[in-house]
């Protein structure tokens, strides 16, 4: 079966896909872009917002998308922008390449006067696709947002250029007449509106080519000095020169407008991306209230604050201030308590509550109102601009979505801190239980044995009960220690105090507590007679030691050999003490955790790989000398190998 | 008993507790097998074939009630669940899933070596034998081959249901039965859950039996697991003999 490339996008089933918004940056964006959000929840489908850049959008347009923007992220959708200068082409070639099933389009008229040109809608309709083509009309509550252009106002500088360019021109054509024919002076003329386009934009060009036109006709056709004219040839010229310098000072005119618009859209660009980025990287709810205020106050020259719910009063308190210290009179304060009942704007500029020097602006999120910003607008003496009042929409949007995320993010936290010391209360519960209750019941169930059993008990047996009792007295000693210990480490008691000691002495000490439990093993000591003294705290590093070989013994089979080496790593500066069991070793997933708190290697009494406190109290107690403690493979991968390493001191005593 | 020694098998990881059960149970004539994981536990439970089992549940490489679950699959061997936890969820857990009984640790010794001889000489459930079925606690007799309770020769009239746990606390006299086994194998599998039922009829039992509801010397309360009826099985040539019919 062959098939052209478009027939095969025609046959792929589109249906599953997604769902296509074309915003213009006009007033119906807002809603298109709930349109779209309604349907896209309806069917379940993922959307996506889509602008096509021709770089034709003036500063108010932009702010407008950055706001459609944000809003359709608020809602879930996706954005994109597109460059090109067809928009129906360019929308029908992202629509087929994504394989989209639904498009939106308003039906709004193309901006500007070409008002013969077809809608977005009828352009794509007459092209069609394998889409749902859905026109949304506006809903027209109130009158459409249109930026109020500053040609309208009146401008002394533009006539004044205008007439001084026309001047100019006239006097320098007075001195060519000698040398140039009429159809090359209209030249002069020309150049003449071209100025006056490039200095005081399309009015004045217009004015300037009316001038040049009467001049030119008044000092340089036939009759001179009159404007009445009566060579064929003349007349046509200026007729022509009219028209040519219209429609040159029209597109002149129309150049300078864009690329004023460009320059201001470019710095707002640049001032909302800096903002956001700085948004962006703050990590607390302060960071992004600060940067938000300052941003605005920058740009707007206006006291700004931010207010929350006080949690102490009813009602709203100022929880930062740029300028710090400006407040809101009561008045504003009582707005922003209504702005936050009612998640509308109220006070200076609004509809709401307008008598007031401050307006107020709710930050809603999630429908959740975050904060209230205030800014005192009436310190400005002009009223705000429509592209001020774009600006702090858009600001207003970023804080709440910013504010939101570290509203998440610190709750996250939370939550994680909680589950951790949950975790850690009921690892220390069923430790105590454990720990505490397993040589308990030896030495209950000896005891008892040997005072209702005595007599069915010979010698041996008696001896053999005893010796338990001890050697589990003992070990519970040892667990009570290092509770205590570990009490003393978290609560950063520990105070080190340095003796010079040898491995000979510590291991001695320590294989002495361990006396009993090591009944049955063969211990094997390997070290260098020259090995250097540490510098330690002798009972801390002892303690470690009766921790590791504890947990060596409690591993080793039935008369198993237990080595401990000792090394001396002289390019290191570091004695390393290592102890190897022959028991069954520790899978490589456990070798780092087997040094946390309370890791038992199952959960409640399953306690494979030591007390859960042992090993915690180890590498804390080595950390607090510098030293460090690692879990190995043994020698032929059996067994396991705790090594464990300590710095030596810069000189040694017998150098002094 | 019987004149073969009787074997133990103690499963328990802690060197020191399977030392002291070793020589307390030693020392009272049975004959100990020890191991120390479940591995190990549940190859001897099979291959020996012991009269009893001690399982400890804190094993390191598998718990405890896995090994009872995967031991239920394969043998009827009675095991004593002798643990550290102490949650009654862990208890009703291990006797539901065929537990004989339960011990929390630490224990005295004479605790244990009561559940030990209760567990091995209770008669076996096929057993038809009627004097077997005869259960006495000082002057309460219950007769479960007549159907009859009798205290201080007087017939002590129950319902159908009073009847009926107490016969089944009886068929495991001086164990624990858990309180889901009571009302389901009484009342029925609908009413699982409905403990209300049975906490009347117990304190109806306990009254019309002449227990102290305070201090039940016959009908212990396991709290929240279950009930455990402390009556010895009656001897074959019992001297009361003459008040069964």
């Amino acid at each position: 079966m062959s098939m052209t490339p478009e027939g095969q996008d025609q046959a792929m089933p589109s249906r599953s896909a997604r769902l296509l918004v074309a915003l213009s940056g006009g007033s119906e964006d807002a809603t298109l872009v709930r349109a779209a959000h309604r349907l896209a929840e309806r069917d379940g489908v993922r959307w996506r917002a889509i602008h096509l850049d021709t770089g034709r959008d003036d500063a108010e347009r932009r702010l407008v998308l950055e706001r459609d923007f944000a809003m359709v992220q608020r809602l879930g959708g996706e954005t994109r922008v597109l460059q090109g200068q067809d928009r129906a082409s360019e929308l029908l070639d992202h629509a087929r390449e994504h394989q989209v099933a639904t498009l939106l389009v308003g039906c709004s008229r193309p901006s500007g006067w070409r008002v013969w040109r077809r809608t977005l809608a009828e352009q794509l309709l007459r092209r069609g696709g394998t889409f749902d083509l859905v026109v949304v009309a506006e809903a027209r509550k109130r009158p459409r947002f249109r930026p109020r252009r500053r040609q309208l106002s009146l401008r002394l500088h533009e006539p004044l250029v205008a007439l001084a360019s026309t001047l100019a021109a006239l006097v320098a054509a007075w001195g060519l007449d000698f040398w140039l024919d009429l159809a090359n002076l209209s030249l002069v003329f020309l150049a003449a509106v071209l100025a006056s386009a490039a200095l005081a934009g399309t009015r004045a060009a217009m004015l300037s080519a009316v001038l040049g036109f009467l001049a030119f006709n008044f000092f340089f056709t036939q009759p001179r000095f009159s404007l009445a004219m009566v060579e064929h040839s003349q007349l046509v010229t200026v007729v022509f020169f009219l028209l040519v310098a219209l429609v040159v000072g029209q597109q002149a005119g129309s150049g300078r407008r864009r690329l004023l618009a460009l320059r201001a859209s470019r710095e707002q660009t640049h001032r909302l991306l800096s903002f956001s980025r700085a948004l962006a990287a703050a990590t607390d709810r302060a960071q992004v209230t600060d940067i938000g205020l300052s941003a605005l106050e920058r740009w707007l020259r206006v006291p700004a604050v931010f207010l929350e719910r006080d949690a102490t009063e009813p009602g709203l308190a100022v929880r930062e201030a740029v300028p710090p210290g400006s407040t809101p009179d009561a008045g504003a304060l009582s707005a922003a308590t209504w702005s936050w009942q009612h998640r509308r704007p109220s006070g200076h500029g609004t509809g709401d509550l307008a008598d007031q020097r401050w307006r107020l602006l709710p930050l809603v999120e999630h429908d959740t109102v975050l904060g209230v910003l205030g800014l005192e607008l009436a310190v400005r003496d002009a009223a705000i601009g429509p592209d001020h009042e774009a600006l702090i929409d858009a600001v207003v949007s970023q804080l709440a979505m910013a504010l939101e995320r570290t509203r998440l993010v610190s709750e996250l936290g939370e939550a994680r801190l909680s589950e951790e010391n949950e975790r850690l209360r009921s690892a220390l519960l069923s430790s105590v239980s454990h720990d505490l209750r397993t040589p308990l019941a030896s030495i209950i169930g000896s005891a008892s044995s040997l005072r209702d059993l005595e007599a069915q008990l010979g010698a041996a047996d008696r001896r053999e009960l005893l010796d338990g009792i001890l050697s589990e007295s003992e070990r519970l000693n040892r667990y009570i220690q290092n509770l205590l210990d570990m009490t003393r480490l978290g609560q950063g008691d520990m105070k080190i105090e340095r003796d010079w000691v040898s491995l000979d002495d510590l291991a001695a000490s320590a294989l002495k507590r361990l006396g009993p439990s090591l009944s049955g093993l063969t211990v094997e000591r390997d070290w260098p007679d020259d090995l250097p003294l540490l510098h330690v705290h002798p009972a801390l590093i002892e303690q470690a030691l009766v921790n590791v070989i504890d947990n060596a013994v409690r591993f080793s089979p039935e008369g198993g050999t237990l080595r401990l080496e000792g090394r001396w790593r002289e390019t290191e500066h570091r004695l390393e003490i290592r102890v190897t069991d022959q028991g069954p070793g520790i899978p490589p997933e456990l070798r780092e955790t087997v040094f946390d708190m309370f890791t038992t290697g199952g959960d409640g009494d399953r306690s494979r790989y030591g007390s859960g406190l042992g090993l915690a109290i180890c590498r804390g107690m080595l950390g607090a000398h510098g030293g460090t403690i690692a879990a190995k493979p043994g020698p032929h991968g059996e067994g396991t190998t705790i090594v464990m390493q300590l710095p030596l001191p810069e000189e040694s005593p017998h150098d002094e | 008993m019987t004149n073969e020694p009787q074997r133990v098998l103690v499963v328990d990881d802690e060197p020191q507790i399977r030392r002291f059960l070793r020589i307390s149970l030693a020392s009272q004539g049975f004959l100990v097998s020890e191991a120390a994981t479940a591995g190990e536990g549940l190859r001897k439970a099979l291959e020996e074939a012991p009269d009893l089992v001690l399982l400890d549940l804190g094993l390191p490489d598998l718990d405890g009630q896995r090994v009872l679950e995967t031991l239920r699959a394969r043998s009827a061997v009675p095991v004593i669940v002798v643990s550290v936890r102490e949650q009654e969820g862990e208890k009703v857990r291990a006797l539901d899933s065929g537990a004989s009984d339960y011990v929390t640790k630490p224990f005295g010794i004479q605790e244990l070596l009561a559940r030990v001889r209760s567990l091995l000489r209770r008669p076996l459930p096929s057993a038809s034998d009627p004097a077997r079925l005869r259960y006495r606690c000082g002057e309460l007799l219950i007769d479960l081959g007549a159907r009859r309770v009798t205290l201080h020769d007087e017939p002590v009239h129950l319902t159908p249901k009073e009847y009926a746990v107490l016969e089944r606390l009886a068929q495991q006299a001086g164990r624990v039965v858990t309180q889901t086994q009571l009302l389901r194998d009484v009342w029925g599998p609908s009413h699982a859950d409905d403990t209300h039922y049975l906490r009347i009829v117990v304190s109806k039992l306990r009254h019309k039996l002449g227990d102290d509801p305070q201090a039940p010397e016959l009908l212990q309360t396991e709290a929240g697991v279950g009930y455990r009826l402390l009556a010895e099985p009656e001897p074959r040539t019992g001297t009361r003999e003459e008040i069964v019919p």
